[in-house]
């Protein structure tokens, strides 16, 4: 439903908007252009977000204090330090880089590869696990002593692309939801294994094109012409921000922009660039940062003018960000959204 | 007719002699007195001891140090009304020479001398030729009532007893009082309590006190007013209210009278002029109702007002009710006393008089008192009768009593006056002469009512340059502004009123203003275009595309009276100048005015930067609040900036920056460039204010005097004020530095609080907020049927009531009625081309509505004020054709309530509306598929 006043007002600025595109206004050439420097308030608001995300790291590697906690949180932590473009070995930053790898690790399942609590947890754990491999030098990840009984990043990352493919071949839908077992699926818990995988595929771990591709049937039959995502079961379709901009990110990855179902929803977060998400903000700025970096750059730089700006307000002075989920979950999403002006992590490649 | 009673007539027991009205400035009662200059002005504060008999050491709250009035330039002290009633207590109350009024008991009284243990003053001995008589009948036990004490007692009655007034109103009316349909009777209470007073300023507001008003009754009344007084008051009225047999007091054109109409008979007089403005009326009554009489007492012993107006339908009540027809009315003070109706004619001068408790009177000479044998003893001839004290209920002497002039004369709430001249103040305690009484007495302020000063004339001031009136809480004072210094707790402002010997500096932290020239308020005036003009022709997107980027407007521009360059603060100031640039910071400058280049954002609320050329757009105050509106999907990322071009478009925005050729606005994440020299004006919209928590206002530094200047030509300079030397008050601006002002260019100077209260009502602190577009009301995501079992489409206040008739012509230039439609279910489906999910709706509506088509269901487009061009082209893009009414104006939509779109009503047969579905949804379809079902083939009853 709308409200006239509400788009009385919308249809006067997108007129004066369509307006001045034209004749003598001339738009203004894009402020940022790959290989420039990055914005300072940018650099600022990350440095101070990994600051939080360092001070607060336990012991073990994980993030328990308040929220949501697990091998989800964690790895969108690593993949905040990784992609700082701070040295993973080096920098000031490797020692919570390796204690977030051996925490992950830790928690994996020897047996089924399954990296606890949820199957979120799996999808963003194996996404950490997938950037930092190849990157980290697994020679210094673990003390001298438990090295033996210890798995490589490689061999998670392998285990729990198998997990992945596990839960998926028991699934009639082809796709992935809370449980490892689940015979129902979800395009949002489906969207962090698949971003998984195919981080995974990228980094060399063999993943099967069958398996990819019948994800993405599932993603097509939950997309509508509209370019609405649906969120389980066949059907169902609303605006969700978040939803249309895993959909967007996954065919993307997935290597598939021929389908009309990615122009459908990559048009649908094109034209509501400001349309703020209902819920879990945090959520929908990390993978809409992505979708539209990998759907079309000068629509994102736009996009990410806002986004700072946004953050900017929303950043607390210990450098967090608060959210539904707990702040090392909420700053952690956050700063990879941001992290897209840094372009350092693999999955970030167009 | 004017009715009054002969000269001869003298009233006995009459206690208050009064009918004062004074010009009285009435001003909120503070806490402690208010003093009134003869000049009209008022200052709230306390009476501080002074032994200087010619002066009144006054100390304001506001101010560091108390004033010396001269009492010659004051008028009265007036103290709040007591919370408690007060009752006075005493045997007697004890006429004195010059209208004094002492409650107490008496111990002796001789031919020579009377001695009374009084009230307050202890054992006083005075000459018995300042005794004019005393009277039993107001002791406590005869006071009904004494008031106000706020509303207790008191009751706004409800709106069906405002016609029983209908005569009093008709005769008002008819002598220029309100019109009787424009009088209605509030919602909201039309009288409030303040410090004890009852108060309204709302028209036609009522209140009745069932006040057990005796048949035969002493009813002292102070009323005041603000402005023109025009009231109703109202005695004997019964519990309704009802005012039918009443004798009124009435207000017609400035002239007080009082009046009483019976079926039989009616009747009024005329009791004194009203002049408009400020005022204070102060009535003794005695009321007879069984007698149908009522005495209007006239000041100093000038015969009574009397009217009469009896019949066989008389009656007595016992309420009392006060209307405030126009403007306000203030009930400072009520008393009602038991009145034994003795109100003897002589004719003979020289003779004292004993009155009996038994309604009787003895009449003889040289009354005397014997305590011995608590008797009373009176010379008839060569005998003397000896009366015991509990048979007399009053005496009254037939000297009456001159004394010398007074000066001041002591109100107490329990009606104790007492006259004289104020020698000091000390401890507290006011030390009066009072001529007769011999040596001085001691009055607490305790329980004070007012002190008035009785001057006969008003003394002559001496005005002098750069005389202002100062206006605080409670306080509006003549006087001026002297030199002075900012030091710690004081400010720099020292004021010395007309009348004041002495100057004292406001306190820091007072609110407030002076003022030297009132200027009317200039609301709006930069906002709205000088001169209407036929909207043009062109269409919108040209019309703004032009307005910013120099195309060509149609209309030759119009010489319209240069604008000042300016920034506009938050904070008010308006200061002249070039703007140089805009960055991400704020504003660089220069001026005239000081050496200051620079004002961060978050104090500019707009600037001018040129003349608008012409004044063909014009912006009404529904597309200022369309503009003004931000709409949900983008409180996220709101506008900061509207910008308004030469030719009067408007364009929201951010501001990105400016420089001496281009300014720079970020639309819809785009930055545009737009040429300088087609921006007239930029107004910054500050959407940080619209989250709740920056509401707050900031805390006032009490350790700083933040004044604002304001200028006849509307220029406003904020500073903290540091020094007033020579005519001219100087300070520091955080946006000027230093400022210097001389008070002969200002027209007013805003101190403190009063600052942000000014502020608030200029124009672009005014009309130009942000605001957020309403949030929908909750519709289920899928159209479902709603909680408790309601059945879709019929939650609408709408359903159920007959469908509002209107008339619109088609898009095909066809008329429709909605009213000849009879015998035709009409589907009418409100929607606009702009509107996304009208668009998704329609094709369903339509859809279902030709399902229907032949069981005379008629779908009737209802498009919101849009252009048929507009509309034609939208239907042939979407491929639809339903048959579009057009609502040029938006009253249909209004009738229908359809300020939500789209919104769907279904009308039956009969014209009744069924069904309205807001928010179309995918289930929309189904929704009125199933509503047309049910309206066509109603459900049959249920079987038991």
């Amino acid at each position: 439903m709308m409200v006239r006043r509400n788009l009385l007002s919308g249809f006067l600025v997108a007129l004066v908007s369509f307006s001045l595109s034209g004749l003598q206004v001339l738009a203004q050439p894009s402020a940022v252009r790959v290989g420039e420097v990055v914005p300072r308030d940018v650099r600022e608001m990350y440095d101070r977000g990994l600051q939080f995300l360092a001070t607060t790291q336990s012991e073990n590697g994980d993030w328990t204090e308040g929220g949501m906690q697990g091998p989800g949180v964690t790895g969108l932590a690593l993949m905040s330090f990784l992609a700082s473009g701070e040295d993973p070995n080096y920098g000031i930053y490797s020692n919570h880089i390796r204690k977030s790898l051996r925490n992950i690790i830790s928690s994996q399942d020897a047996i089924t590869g399954y990296l606890g609590n949820s199957m979120y947890h799996h999808g963003f754990g194996m996404l950490g696990l997938a950037e930092a491999y190849g990157a980290v030098d697994e020679r210094s990840l673990w003390p001298e002593k438990s090295k033996e009984k210890q798995r490589s990043i490689g061999q998670a990352l392998e285990l729990a692309v198998g997990a992945a493919l596990a839960s998926q071949k028991k699934n009639s839908l082809g796709a992935w939801r809370y449980s490892p077992n689940s015979t129902d699926a979800d395009t949002s818990v489906s969207g962090s294994i698949m971003v998984g995988l195919l981080a995974a595929r990228n980094a060399g771990i063999e993943v099967p094109d069958e398996a990819i591709d019948r994800a993405i049937t599932y993603y097509k039959q939950m997309t509508s012409p509209s370019g609405q995502v649906a969120y389980a079961g066949i059907g169902g379709f609303d605006e969700s921000i978040a939803r249309i901009s895993i959909a967007t990110l996954v065919y993307a990855v997935a290597r598939r922009k021929d389908l009309p179902e990615y122009k459908a929803t990559l048009d649908y977060l094109r034209q509501r660039l400001e349309t703020p998400a209902q819920q879990w903000p945090e959520y929908a700025r990390y993978y809409q940062a992505q979708a539209l970096f990998q759907g079309e750059l000068e629509v994102w730089e736009k996009w990410n003018k806002l986004l700072v700006r946004q953050l900017k307000q929303a950043q607390l002075p210990n450098g967090s960000f608060s959210g539904q989920f707990g702040p090392a979950i909420t700053t952690s999403m956050s700063l990879l959204a941001l992290a897209l002006n840094y372009r350092f992590l693999p999955i970030y490649e167009r | 007719m004017l009715k009054t009673t002969t000269p001869a007539l003298v009233i006995l027991n009459l206690l208050i002699n009064t009918l004062l009205i004074s010009c009285v400035l009435a001003e909120d009662p503070p806490l402690g007195p208010v003093l009134y200059f003869s000049n009209g002005g008022s200052v709230a504060g306390e009476l501080v001891d002074s032994t200087d008999p010619k002066n009144l050491k006054f100390q304001s709250p506001a101010f560091t140090s108390p004033f010396e009035f001269a009492q010659i330039s004051v008028k009265s002290l007036v103290w709040p009304a007591a919370k408690t009633a007060s009752v006075p207590t005493g045997e007697y109350g004890f006429e004195l020479a010059g209208g004094d009024l002492v409650y107490g008991s008496l111990i002796e009284m001789t031919d020579e001398m009377v001695t009374i243990e009084a009230l307050r003053l202890g054992k006083v001995r005075f000459a018995r030729s300042q005794l004019r008589g005393m009277s039993r009948s107001l002791g406590g036990s005869n006071v009904v009532y004494l008031g106000p004490n706020g509303l207790t007692g008191w009751r706004e009655p409800p709106q069906t007893v405002a016609t029983n007034l209908r005569p009093a109103i008709r005769i008002a009316n008819r002598a220029g009082g309100v019109k009787p349909e424009t009088k209605t009777q509030p919602t909201k209470p039309g009288w409030r309590d303040e410090s004890g007073h009852m108060v309204s300023d709302v028209p036609g507001a009522s209140i009745i006190g069932d006040l057990k008003l005796p048949a035969r009754s002493i009813v002292e009344i102070e009323l005041s007013w603000k402005a023109k007084p025009n009231f109703l008051l109202a005695l004997g009225v019964d519990s309704d209210g009802d005012a039918q047999q009443a004798f009124r007091f009435e207000v017609w054109d400035g002239q007080l009278i009082v009046t009483r109409e019976l079926d039989e008979e009616a009747d009024l007089a005329q009791i004194a002029k009203l002049p408009p403005g400020p005022g204070r009326l102060q009535l003794q009554v005695l009321l007879d109702q069984e007698a149908g009489s009522i005495y209007v007492l006239s000041p100093d012993g000038e015969a009574p007002i009397k009217l009469t107006v009896s019949g066989p339908t008389s009656r007595a009540f016992e309420g009392i009710r006060l209307d405030n027809l126009q403007g306000d009315i203030r009930l400072e003070r009520l008393r009602i006393s038991r009145w034994n109706g003795a109100l003897t004619v002589t004719s003979q001068r020289g003779q004292d008089r004993i009155l009996l408790t038994d309604g009787s009177t003895i009449d003889g000479v040289s009354v005397r008192y014997e305590p011995k044998i608590n008797s009373f003893l009176i010379h008839q001839g060569t005998s003397t009768t000896e009366i015991a004290a509990a048979r007399v209920s009053g005496v009254t002497l037939d000297r009456m009593p001159i004394g010398p002039t007074r000066v001041l004369r002591v109100f107490y709430h329990d009606g104790t006056r007492i006259s004289g001249s104020l020698s000091k103040v000390e401890q507290g305690q006011l030390v009066l002469n009072v001529p007769g009484f011999g040596g001085e007495m001691r009055l607490t302020q305790d329980g004070l009512r007012s002190l008035d000063f009785l001057h006969e004339e008003n003394p002559t001031e001496l005005v002098v340059d750069l005389t202002g009136t100062l206006e605080l809480d409670r306080t509006n004072m003549r006087g001026r502004l002297v030199d002075g210094q900012e030091t710690p707790g004081s400010s720099c402002l020292k004021w010395q009123p007309l009348g004041s010997s002495t100057s004292s500096a406001l306190r820091q932290g007072v609110s407030g203003r002076v003022i030297y020239h009132e200027t009317a308020p200039k609301l709006a005036k930069p906002l709205t275009t000088n001169r209407p003009m036929p909207v043009a022709p062109l269409p919108l997107v040209q019309r703004v595309l032009n307005g910013f980027t120099g195309g060509t407007p149609n209309a030759p521009p119009l010489p319209t009276k240069p604008v000042r360059r300016a920034i506009y603060l938050i904070d008010g100031d308006v200061i002249p100048c070039e703007v140089t640039k805009i960055d991400e910071n704020g504003v660089w400058f220069t001026t005239e005015l000081s050496s200051s280049t620079f004002v961060p954002h978050e104090k500019v609320k707009a600037i001018e930067l040129a003349n608008a050329l012409t004044t063909q757009v014009q912006l009404d105050a529904s597309k200022r609040d369309r503009l003004l509106t931000l709409p949900r999907m983008q409180r996220e990322n709101p506008p900061t900036h509207m910008i308004r071009s030469r030719n009067g478009d408007y364009l929201r925005g951010r501001l990105v920056g400016l420089d001496d050729k281009t300014l720079k606005l970020e639309v819809r994440l785009e930055v545009k460039d737009v040429p300088r020299d087609r921006v007239s004006r930029i107004i910054w919209l500050h959407p940080e204010q619209l989250d709740p928590t920056m509401k707050i206002a900031p805390k006032t530094d009490h350790t700083q005097t933040k004044v604002q200047a304001v200028k006849s030509d509307g220029i406003r300079a904020t500073f903290m004020a540091k020094q007033v030397s020579e005519r001219t008050l100087e300070g520091i601006s955080d946006v000027l530095g230093d400022c210097k002002v001389g008070l002969g260019e200002v027209d007013q100077i805003l101190i403190g609080d009063a600052i942000g209260k000014s502020v608030e009502q200029l124009a672009y602190q005014q009309l130009w907020k942000l605001k957020k577009a309403p949030d929908p009301k909750t519709v289920s995501v899928d159209g479902a049927s709603t909680p408790g079992g309601r059945v879709a489409g019929t939650e609408s206040p709408l359903v159920g009531k007959p469908a509002p008739d209107f008339k619109l012509d088609l898009l095909d230039g066809k008329p429709f009625k909605l009213s000849e439609q009879k015998g035709h279910i009409i589907v009418l489906d409100f929607w606009a081309t702009w509107c996304g999910p009208c668009l998704q709706a329609m094709p369903q509506v339509e859809r279902v509505a030709k399902e229907f088509k032949d069981r005379d269901v008629l779908l009737i487009a209802v498009n919101l004020q849009e252009s048929p061009k507009q509309i034609k082209s939208m239907l042939e893009r979407h491929k639809l054709d339903p048959v579009v009414a057009l609502d040029i104006d938006g009253v249909v939509a209004e009738r229908y309530a359809a300020n939500a779109i789209p919104q769907t009503v279904i009308i039956d047969k009969e014209g009744k509306i069924t069904h309205l579905f807001i928010g179309g949804g995918p289930r929309l379809g189904d929704q009125l598929r199933d509503a047309l079902t049910s309206v066509i083939t109603p459900a049959a009853p249920a079987v038991p």
